[in-house]
């Protein structure tokens, strides 16, 4: 599904994401870990398009998509959330999801006129459901700046989900939640799973991340210095000494 | 309806034409401070085509408008690749050089016994065929007005549609739009295109109404302010830049008690707005609340 | 008289000669008052003045046309066949588009360029015109 090759991005001086080499296989979930400034979200802006290359190479679905613009990528299936939670705050929980549906079936099943003009009629449906799915069904009609952190959290989920996409990138979906919203989390992913999607997990909380994933890399300082099983990774002397002896506070599970 | 009257309604409607214009880029995150070079455009274009060639005004104002679309798409082009202060930036200076060039045009005809033609730094005279059709200030008020309800239509449905969903988007927050898959850039350039469009409409019936017109009407003040009454009256639907003109035409015309210092009042109460109400009178959230209340 | 006489300043508008098109001159003293002005307008056409035409004289800044203007006036018939008599009230000094908007024996409207100081108005004449051909 997605392949990256000795993947490089420097800001500066900065290696922020140095020689980075990463498999993710059809319908897997893989997390992506380590301590705050590894290079995990740089390595999802890398996916997405937001940040361009310095050297490496990204395939997905063994296209090689570096030279494709973001909006390009994500009408190819590639969809994320983000860290700081961002979300269209003027327009309503509603609206948010409409302006998503860009995937190529979404273009093909409405005319040009009747697509961007006509009304919400035949994408009603998908909307619903997906609403239903995140549990916002009552706040349709809400300004997504009006929503509770919780609730913003679900609507950047659905949003992802709205463009349908074969990868979702999750910049740490857990951050901020309690436990019981942390629950609701797995949930979610592991449905999302069952649909048929793979997930790349870039988390913090490993309460989720281990009780989720099939795979794990760990990230330290722009390289990967661990990669398997959640039990192998929970074991592995490197990844103790790189949260523990660099960043112990990242292990207890803060944001 | 006296002819003072009829007129300050009548420079309303031109004024709406052009914060609209402006208001279309500012939802999709472009603030434009070049506006009036495709109301001078279309003043231009307009008037050469009725007063030299004898084309009817509806005739003129469609080419008019096109060619205003197509310098705002050029222009755009360029600016649109620069991000926030550097658009505003680029677009000002891209309509000081409109204007330079407004006074280096020279095109003018013999008609009935006159030079007719814009003249440089003299101007254009007798862009007369509202007069010679015997239309009266009332008649013309009404036209210009009914006008701007189309175009009021037009942008009350856009807004309602997934396309005006996403030019909001886009201005919200760019980088999240790519990310749902939105060719940012490509609705940018649309949206400068159509803005032009409209800027130059407003320049047609401007260059009719008032027979004539030179470079200096389309200089950086006109520019200005048909941003502050976008930003004045709000961001939160179309009839935000109406009432932003309204408020600035209407309210200090009306009184008439700041005379010449109208220009510091009218400074004043943007700065002050400003600090209070960033998006203005009507922004998304009063809208929000006002369509949630009566609908 | 003398003061007025020296005052009056006759200017012609721009437009060449035309049989058909109104012609205006516009000559203006200043009044007691800031900026405001009595002003004698002669319409002519074809050479010969003007009579019995309903005037309004309205006047605007050449950068700011529609939100700079001075409510417009109707002008009362002058002394002499063709003139008109009219009190222009300014916001400020400087250069103003005097716009007379024409009825009756035609239906026109003429815009002259005049500069007004504490002395009267003048007409401007812009420099950098090139030759023409």
């Amino acid at each position: 599904m997605l392949e990256l090759e000795r993947v490089s991005r420097h800001f500066g001086g900065v290696r922020a994401v140095d020689g980075l080499d990463l498999k993710v296989r059809d319908g897997e979930i893989v997390g992506l870990i380590g301590p705050n400034g590894s290079g995990k979200s740089t390595t999802v802006n890398l996916v997405t398009g937001l940040f361009s290359l310095t050297s490496g190479q990204i395939r997905f679905r063994g296209q090689d998509i570096a030279p494709l613009p973001t909006h390009m990528r994500l009408q190819g299936g590639i969809a994320r959330t983000f860290q700081n939670i961002r979300l269209f705050g003027q327009l309503t929980v509603w609206q948010n999801l409409w302006v998503a549906q860009n995937s190529p079936a979404d273009r093909a099943k409405r005319g040009f006129f009747s697509r961007w003009l006509g009304g919400q009629s035949g994408v009603r449906d998908e909307i619903v459901s997906l609403l239903e799915f995140s549990g916002l069904a009552h706040k349709q009609d809400e300004l997504a700046s009006n929503l509770a952190f919780g609730e913003q959290r679900r609507l950047e989920l659905a949003r992802a989900m709205a463009t349908k996409p074969k990868l979702l990138l999750l910049d740490e979906p857990a951050a901020g939640m309690n436990s019981e919203e942390i629950g609701q989390l797995r949930e979610r992913i592991l449905k999302l799973r069952e649909r048929g999607l793979t997930i790349l997990l870039v988390e913090h909380v490993m309460e989720l991340v281990m009780g989720v994933t099939d795979r794990i890399a760990v990230l330290n300082f722009g390289q990967k210095i661990a990669e398997g099983t959640p039990a192998e990774i929970q074991k592995d002397a490197a990844v103790r000494k790189a949260y523990l002896g660099g960043d112990a506070a990242a292990a207890e599970g803060g944001s | 309806m006296d002819d003072y009257v009829t007129g300050v309604l009548t420079n309303i409607g031109l004024f709406s034409f052009l914060a609209l214009s402006a208001y279309l880029l500012l939802i999709a995150g472009e603030m434009s401070f070049g506006q009036q070079a495709f109301f001078g455009v279309g003043a231009y274009s307009g008037g050469i085509l009725t007063a030299i060639y004898g084309l009817p005004l509806p005739v003129a104002a469609l080419v008019a408008m096109l060619l205003g679309s197509l310098c705002a798409f050029l222009v755009g082009l360029p600016t649109l690749r620069l991000r926030g202060l550097y658009f505003a930036m680029a677009t000002l200076a891209a309509a000081e050089m409109a204007r330079i060039l407004f006074e280096l045009f020279r095109f003018q005809r013999q008609i009935g016994g006159e030079l007719v033609g814009p003249d440089g730094t003299q101007g254009f005279r007798g862009i007369r065929w509202v007069f010679e059709r015997g239309v009266e200030p009332a008649g013309y008020l009404a036209l210009v007005w009914g006008l701007l309800l189309i175009a009021l239509v037009v942008f009350l449905l856009m807004e309602r549609s997934r396309l005006g969903a996403t030019l909001r988007a886009i201005g919200e927050d760019p980088d999240l739009a790519r990310s749902c898959g939105i060719s940012v850039e490509r609705f940018k350039l649309g949206v400068a295109a159509a803005a032009g469009a409209l800027a130059a409409l407003g320049g047609v019936l401007f260059a009719h109404h008032n027979t004539y017109i030179e470079p200096r009407n389309f200089d950086i003040m006109l520019g200005v302010h048909s941003l502050a009454y976008a930003l004045i009256g709000g961001l939160g639907t179309a009839f935000g830049p109406l009432l932003g003109v309204m408020v600035d035409l209407g309210v200090l015309e009306g009184s008439r008690v700041f005379q010449g210092y109208r220009m510091i009042a009218f400074g004043g109460l943007v700065a002050i707005l400003l600090i209070f109400r960033p998006r203005g009178l009507l922004d998304e959230k009063v809208v929000h609340w006002l369509r949630a209340r009566f609908s | 008289m003398a003061k007025s006489a020296l005052f009056l300043i006759l200017a012609l508008a721009s437009l060449p000669a035309s049989a058909q098109r109104a012609q205006a001159e516009l000559a203006c003293t200043p009044s007691n008052t800031d900026f405001a002005y009595h002003c004698v307008v002669r319409l002519s056409r074809g050479g010969q003045p003007l009579p019995g035409a309903d005037v309004s004289v309205g006047a605007d800044m050449p950068s700011m046309p529609m939100a700079h203007n001075v409510r417009p006036v109707k002008a009362k018939p002058g002394k002499a066949p063709g003139e008109y008599q009219a009190r222009l009230d300014l916001e400020m000094l400087g250069e103003w588009a005097v716009k007379l908007r024409l009825r009756g024996p035609v239906n026109d409207q003429l815009i002259l360029h005049y500069d007004f100081d504490e002395k009267g108005a003048r007409p401007v004449i812009r420099s950098g015109r090139l030759p023409r051909k």
